[in-house]
């Protein structure tokens, strides 16, 4: 399904320019590659744009050349929602739900106790899963997500506002399935949380991709001001 | 004032007595009613699910018809049933007129649209929050519409108990389409209008002591389900 490209992506809603001709490449090489950048950059919104959730004004989508429209990539790639949506069933249903979707009839109950058991929400697995905690909640849906078994994963902000216990354990979680072989693209602010995290790092700024290097590389000297401008914690004004 | 309280009295002696003619009506009333409610809450939840997730050129249209049917005068119902359903009507080789059954289609038609219409309201809702969730999870439209109608059946129940309360209160389109025909189509309202009609007030205020207890079960019903969905909405 690799390279997924991105070409010239145009969006503008009640007037404001939200994504400016963007262009992006992602290919299965790296495993983690985290989009960062300032509030209302459009980290979010390509997310859903490349998960067929927003539809461009302009622009191509590509999945090795082809376009998306005439592709099915929905049993390849998904999506984590910043605020996911539980369903009104227990924990484990909202796993189940996910395993349904995969066809994985074979050692179902297996594969459903090692995701509760990764996410560390086994204990939980019998409660309404609208009623355990955010952090919980996130884990629930990375589960759901994982239970699909896509070949890539887009996380959007999965650990903002979310303890250091959850956010330890959705990073290791998130380490060991690029590790096993799937493509994470991961939106965070956390800068430390991306250095902790990305093989390479997307900075995208005003609806554009300002840089897309190997993490190393972009933590050590960002060739662009606005990027630097972030790393040290500054902000801009009219953002 | 002691005729009336006299007549209270008889009344609640035919219920306790179990008087069989008050039965028998009461009987055959609910029988209408549940098997119309029945067909009425498949077709309805079906329109409702359809609308949700489907956009087609005329559907602003159909909802609002769907809306507008939720207001439909029983009696226009009743009138056109019987033209259909006559001598020289359109429906006649069904030969259903004066039948309980003409008085099911008669409930039907009057209750579609209101459980649809309920239940595109409902569904709606649920659509609108689980949409994004279920399209990163690649589900299809035939899996979205049985998620959506699992997760709202709580809601969709009460959509359902207010349609078997519409038909259960009905007795403009039963009696044109019924006749009222004793132990054939005599159902608990038209029984009313008769009875009050003919001075007969004991049978009259004992079957509205049923129909009043048979909606004030239904708004029970109804209540126990609301609170069901919002226990499970995390709510409660």
């Amino acid at each position: 399904m690799f390279p997924i490209k991105a070409e010239n992506l145009h969006l503008v809603r009640s007037g404001v320019t939200i994504l400016d001709n963007l262009s992006v490449e992602i290919d299965g090489n790296n495993g983690i590659t985290v989009v960062m950048g300032f509030n209302g950059a459009g980290k979010s919104v390509l997310m859903r744009v490349l998960n067929g959730l927003v539809h461009c004004d302009a622009g191509r989508l590509t999945s090795e050349g082809e376009e998306f429209s005439h592709l099915n990539l929905s049993k390849k790639q998904t999506l984590v929602l910043q605020k996911p949506v539980m369903l009104r069933r227990t924990v484990e249903e909202n796993v189940k739900y996910g395993l349904r979707q995969s066809n994985a009839l074979f050692e179902f109950r297996d594969r459903l106790w090692k995701l509760l058991e990764l996410l560390e929400i086994a204990h939980l697995s019998k409660r309404p899963a609208r009623k355990v905690s955010t952090g919980e909640q996130q884990r629930i849906a990375l589960a759901r997500a994982l239970a699909l078994d896509p070949r890539l994963i887009y996380l959007d902000e999965p650990t903002s506002s979310l303890d250091p216990i959850s956010v330890k354990i959705i990073e290791d979680v998130i380490n060991s399935t690029s590790r096993g072989g799937k493509k994470i693209v991961l939106v965070t602010h956390s800068i430390e949380q991306a250095k902790r995290l990305a093989d390479d790092v997307i900075f995208i700024h005003r609806g554009k991709v300002v840089e897309h290097r190997l993490a190393g590389d972009f933590f050590l000297g960002p060739r662009s001001e606005v990027a630097r401008t972030f790393l040290e914690g500054g902000y801009i004004l009219n953002e | 004032m002691d005729s009336f309280k006299e007549s209270f009295l008889i009344a609640f002696a035919l219920i306790s007595g179990g008087d069989s003619q008050l039965f028998e009506i009461v009987t055959l009333s609910m029988k209408v009613s549940l098997v119309a409610t029945f067909w009425a809450s498949l077709l309805g939840i079906l329109l409702g699910v359809i609308l949700t997730i489907f956009r087609f050129p005329v559907r602003a249209s159909v909802v609002i018809l769907i809306n507008g049917l939720m207001g439909l005068p029983p009696v226009v119902v009743g009138l056109l049933l019987y033209i259909l359903l006559s001598k020289n009507g359109l429906l006649n080789f069904l030969d259903i007129l004066y039948s309980p059954t003409a008085m099911i289609l008669a409930q039907f038609i009057i209750i579609v649209p209101v459980v649809a219409s309920l239940s595109l309201e409902i569904l709606s809702g649920f659509y609108e929050e689980y949409r994004d969730q279920l399209q990163v999870l690649g589900i299809g439209k035939r899996t979205i519409a049985a998620t959506l109608i699992w997760e709202g059946r709580f809601r969709l129940f009460t959509a359902v108990v207010a349609g078997l309360g519409r038909a259960v209160g009905e007795v403009g389109a039963v009696m044109i389409v019924g006749g009222n025909i004793n132990h054939v189509t005599r159902v608990m309202t038209t029984s009313i209008a008769l009875e009050t009609s003919r001075g007969d007030l004991n049978l009259a205020l004992a079957l509205g002591i049923i129909l009043v207890s048979i909606a004030i079960i239904i708004n029970g019903v109804l209540l126990y389900f609301r609170h069901v969905s919002e226990r499970l909405d995390g709510n409660l």
